[in-house]
């Protein structure tokens, strides 16, 4: 297990390289001089020289993305040009938010589909099956944007039931304000995952092993619940990986409309300033924290599957 | 002869296809008796994997159906018994072993496991006993350290391990009938010989009876006492194995028997090499079969007779347990 | 024992042709056809391509950018022009939404028709020759991938300037990987086949093998990937207009969502819907003809 774990992370060190590549190569060699848009237009030649020297911007692109790599291993990400905060703490202060929006709306999410997914293959050919399929077909058809927006307007704006939007920073407080868009992230998603779950399921009810289940006398939902749901954990776990990188588009569109003020809020605010070190950062970050995923997947999968092994 | 455990009547199943409905078997009849083997022979796709499919009632629904016939087990007919009637037939009085040993076991759960929940689910035992049980039916079909082995995942054993572990698993609950759909033709051909021995053995020590399908006529000739040929979807000739191989009389019968690799020895006592001989053409597609018989466009023999009428399934000995009987008008 | 013999009148039975066989995508048409749903999707997609030709040509709703009628005008069905209301400032509605949906297909098309050839290129590369080369190809794509797409959206967006080609840019850089990996696999799969052995013994050239051989084996991967990737494509605009890195200055879908934000609290719904459902409808479309598609190329299904 701990060798399994760090080779995974050896295997992860191209990668993490490969990020702040293209990060540096787009942010300080295509994207605009950094020491103009920091002072401004108006600067005299002797400032942005100043400033191109201090930043160490007169050095050649090798030597400053050795800096970059310098500043990437110890954590130093500088500061925001708008608000001057250091980056880390802006960090710092919006994961907090942001997890607590997306960990528990995707946790319930996937619960709430792999159970009807398993519900509606079991009934499959049945009209509560078909009517299912039709419903999540129209579900992961309709646009997120105006279905959240529709939500927001009618649910809170106009039948009050939940805040429109805001934060609260203490514990049990904060689900008052993340609790509509729990709400409109698992309608938003269970279109597409309950048909998902459902085409993994019934693909595994036509293994043989299933057959010989049955050849053995086992009942329908003991062959069911038993095997085919234990086997579709593969899938199941396939598919949450592949999620993980909208859990931060989910998290920046939620955020935005619920002014939740977590890493994509402050992104889209960075990407409204200009502030180039923090929407940099931030591309550097999410990344981290997708590789990471990616990494905790791996293991879970070995959980699932004993024909995986932890080497 | 001894008694008659199964005995299938006129089964006809048919599978309702993106291009009209066919029916895979049709009219196929026969007894299976206790202590005894029947094979069934035939190319892939002729009915022989759906005849047994039937048996268990395990056809997939849809597409396919059981739409004429009888099933008599012990006298009582299959067909008209409910869902949880059945369950307690299988696995228990017929059980089953498939082809493909690599995946007719559950990836996810140990064998133990797998083994186990088959005992437990016909017989009434501990979990204590159930365990010693499966220890000891693994320790019947050969497989080494069985204590240890049980907890092992099925992806750990090789084919004929698990192979061995299926048989073990068919045959936990003691049943009259097992059924082997062609259960050694994923296998080596060493391996092959040990499960097949295996088979025999076992069968010998627990007097069940056995249907045996395969493609492969000489493990016909080594397991079996009785022979049913199927040609697309029907039966072509049927009989004891000694009267088939010594007296063929259906084309295709010859057919294949003549396709198997030989030694044979001239009067002088020399071995020769025999020209392997092929059938030629291939078998019709089941929605699109020809008029009158369904092996007339591959039959050395054929006459326009053949062409018009179907023949019927016809006695042409009947001197022993089981008649000889064949679908063809001639008489070779 | 009577020998058998092989009877002269056998070949004459041989002569007869074989049961034809058919390809997969003559066996995946005869489904699509007798497929109704298919069919009603197709002609829904023909459809808006059909508005987005016209509107190209300026045969219809031109010009959209006049006024129309009142700021704020509710739909009324006196004219077509006013079914979906006006805008703040008394544009048609209507007109907008045929516009975006010119603006939607116009990206679809422009981002399919780039990302798809430069999968297929590197994606079947990378699995015909493996080595060091595959190595490349999956590393660049792992760690494109690696990057949250949204934020290689918007620092790509910010690296060059705000605006449609920026847009076109990072949509195609994060949209070829999809097919590059789906075609990755096949070739790895495809290459150790028979039929590729038997080309390579005739001494065929890597290149005839890639294109001549594997590729026309692996194509309906290429369909079944172009309707994704269109309806992903239609999608990101929404999302990436609305979020500000996106179409400027046109009428899109996401343009006009994000102009409903404000508008719905005083009750004007038009924007919102005539972009919601012009957008649902095409969407709801792909999907269905993607399945259909998915459905009649199978080659397990027989």
């Amino acid at each position: 297990m701990a060798t399994f774990l760090v080779r995974r992370i050896l295997g992860a060190i191209p990668i993490i390289f490969g990020v702040a590549l293209v990060v540096f190569i787009l942010f300080n060699v295509v994207g605009g001089d950094p020491a103009l848009m920091m002072v401004g237009k108006h600067a005299t030649a002797q400032q942005i020289a100043d400033i191109r020297h201090e930043y160490g911007l007169d050095q050649p692109l090798i030597i400053q993305f050795f800096h970059y790599l310098k500043d990437i291993a110890t954590f130093d990400f500088g500061r925001s040009y708008a608000t001057r905060q250091k980056i880390s703490d802006m960090i710092a202060n919006g994961i907090g938010p942001s997890l607590s929006l997306t960990l528990p709306a995707f946790t319930l999410t996937t619960l709430v589909s792999v159970a009807l997914g398993l519900l509606v293959s079991y009934f499959r050919g049945k009209v509560i099956d078909r009517v299912s399929v039709i419903l999540c077909v129209i579900g992961m058809s309709i646009p997120s944007l105006g279905y959240i927006l529709f939500g927001q307007y009618y649910l809170a704006y106009e039948l009050r039931w939940f805040p429109i939007s805001g934060y609260d920073y203490s514990f049990p407080g904060r689900f008052e304000y993340l609790f509509l868009p729990m709400i409109l992230w698992l309608m938003l998603s269970i279109g597409y995952d309950v048909r998902f779950y459902r085409t993994a399921m019934l693909e595994e009810t036509t293994q043989d092993y299933v057959r010989t289940a049955r050849a053995k006398g086992l009942s329908e939902p003991k062959v069911f619940f038993k095997h085919v749901l234990k086997n579709s954990m593969v899938p199941i776990v396939t598919n949450v990986v592949l999620e993980i990188p909208l859990l931060i588009l989910g998290s920046f569109l939620f955020e935005t409309f619920f002014g939740i003020p977590g890493l994509g809020s402050i992104t889209i605010d960075a990407l409204h300033n200009s502030d180039f070190p923090v929407i940099k950062t931030m591309a550097f970050v999410t990344s981290l924290l997708l590789i990471f995923g990616n990494i905790v997947t791996d293991v879970v999968y070995a959980l699932v599957d004993p024909r995986v092994k932890l080497k | 002869m001894s008694e008659k455990v199964l005995e299938v009547k006129n089964l006809e199943t048919s599978f309702k296809l993106e291009d009209g409905v066919v029916k895979a078997v049709e009219g196929v009849t026969f007894d299976v008796y206790k202590g005894k083997t029947l094979g069934i022979v035939g190319e892939s796709g002729c009915g022989k994997s759906v005849t047994s499919l039937s048996i268990m009632r395990l056809i997939p629904n849809p597409p396919g159906k059981i739409t004429a016939g009888e099933i008599l087990y012990n006298g009582k007919n299959l067909l008209n018994f409910s869902p949880s009637e059945m369950r307690k037939i299988r696995g228990n009085e017929i059980s089953m072993i498939f082809q493909e040993p690599m995946t007719s076991l559950n990836p996810v759960f140990t064998i133990g496991n797998q083994l186990i929940e088959s005992i437990a689910l016909h017989q009434k035992l501990s979990s204590k006993d159930c365990r010693a049980k499966a220890i000891e039916m693994l320790k019947l079909v050969g497989i080494p350290s069985p204590a240890s082995r049980i907890d092992d995942y099925p992806h750990q054993l090789s084919g004929g391990m698990r192979q061995r572990v299926m048989i073990a698993m068919a045959l936990s609950c003691n049943p009259n009938v097992l059924i082997a759909d062609e259960p050694t033709t994923a296998l080596d051909v060493t391996i092959q010989a040990q499960i097949l021995e295996l088979l025999r053995e076992l069968q010998e020590r627990v007097g069940m009876a056995m249907i045996l399908i395969t493609h492969d006529l000489g493990v016909v000739a080594e397991v079996c006492d009785d022979v049913m040929v199927m040609y697309a979807g029907k039966v072509v000739e049927h009989g004891t194995v000694e009267e088939i191989f010594k007296n063929p009389k259906h084309p295709y019968t010859r057919g294949l028997l003549n396709s198997i690799p030989t030694l044979a020895k001239d009067p002088t006592g020399k071995v020769k090499k025999k020209r392997l001989e092929t059938i030629p053409g291939i078998v019709p597609s089941l929605l699109d079969l020809p008029k009158g018989c369904r092996f007339q466009d591959r039959c050395a023999f054929v006459l326009d007779g053949c062409r018009t009428g179907d023949p019927e399934l016809r006695v042409i000995k009947d001197d022993n347990h089981l008649p000889h009987s064949i679908r063809c008008i001639r008489d070779l | 024992m009577t020998t058998l013999t092989a009877a002269s009148n056998v070949s004459s039975d041989l002569s007869k042709p074989l049961p034809k066989g058919s390809s997969l995508w003559a066996l995946g048409w005869k489904r699509l056809k007798r497929d109704r749903y298919a069919i009603v999707c197709a002609l829904i997609v023909a459809f808006y391509f059909g508005i987005a030709f016209l509107s190209k040509m300026d045969l219809i709703a031109s010009p959209w950018d006049i006024k129309v009628g009142d700021s704020y005008a509710p739909p009324s069905s006196e004219s077509f022009k006013m079914w979906l209301g006006a805008d703040i400032f008394g544009r048609s509605v209507m007109y907008k939404t045929i516009y975006g949906t010119r603006t939607a297909i116009g990206i679809g098309l422009v981002v399919t028709l780039l990302s798809i050839p430069i999968g297929v290129i590197l994606g079947s590369i990378a699995g015909y020759f493996g080595g060091w080369l595959d190595e490349l190809i999956v590393w660049f794509y792992t760690t494109l991938s690696s990057i949250p797409s949204i934020l290689l959206l918007i620092a790509i967006s910010y690296a060059l300037g705000r605006g449609i080609t920026a847009m076109y840019i990072a949509l195609i850089s994060t949209s070829w990987i999809g097919m590059a990996r789906v075609m990755r696999g096949e070739f790895i799969k495809h290459k150790s086949r028979e039929y590729v052995i038997a080309a390579d013994s005739l001494g065929a050239s890597h290149f005839s093998k890639i294109f001549k051989h594997i590729l026309p084996n692996v194509s309906h991967f290429i369909i079944l990937n172009f309707s994704m990737q269109f309806m992903g494509a239609i999608k990101s605009e929404v999302i990436l207009t609305f979020l500000g890195v996106g179409v400027q200055g046109i009428p899109s879908w996401g343009n006009m969502i994000d102009d409903a934000k404000l508008e719905l609290a005083r009750g004007v719904w038009w924007q919102l819907t005539g972009a919601t459902v012009a957008m649902f409808v095409i969407v709801l479309a792909f999907n269905i003809l993607g399945d259909s598609l998915r459905d009649a190329l199978d080659p397990k299904i027989k």
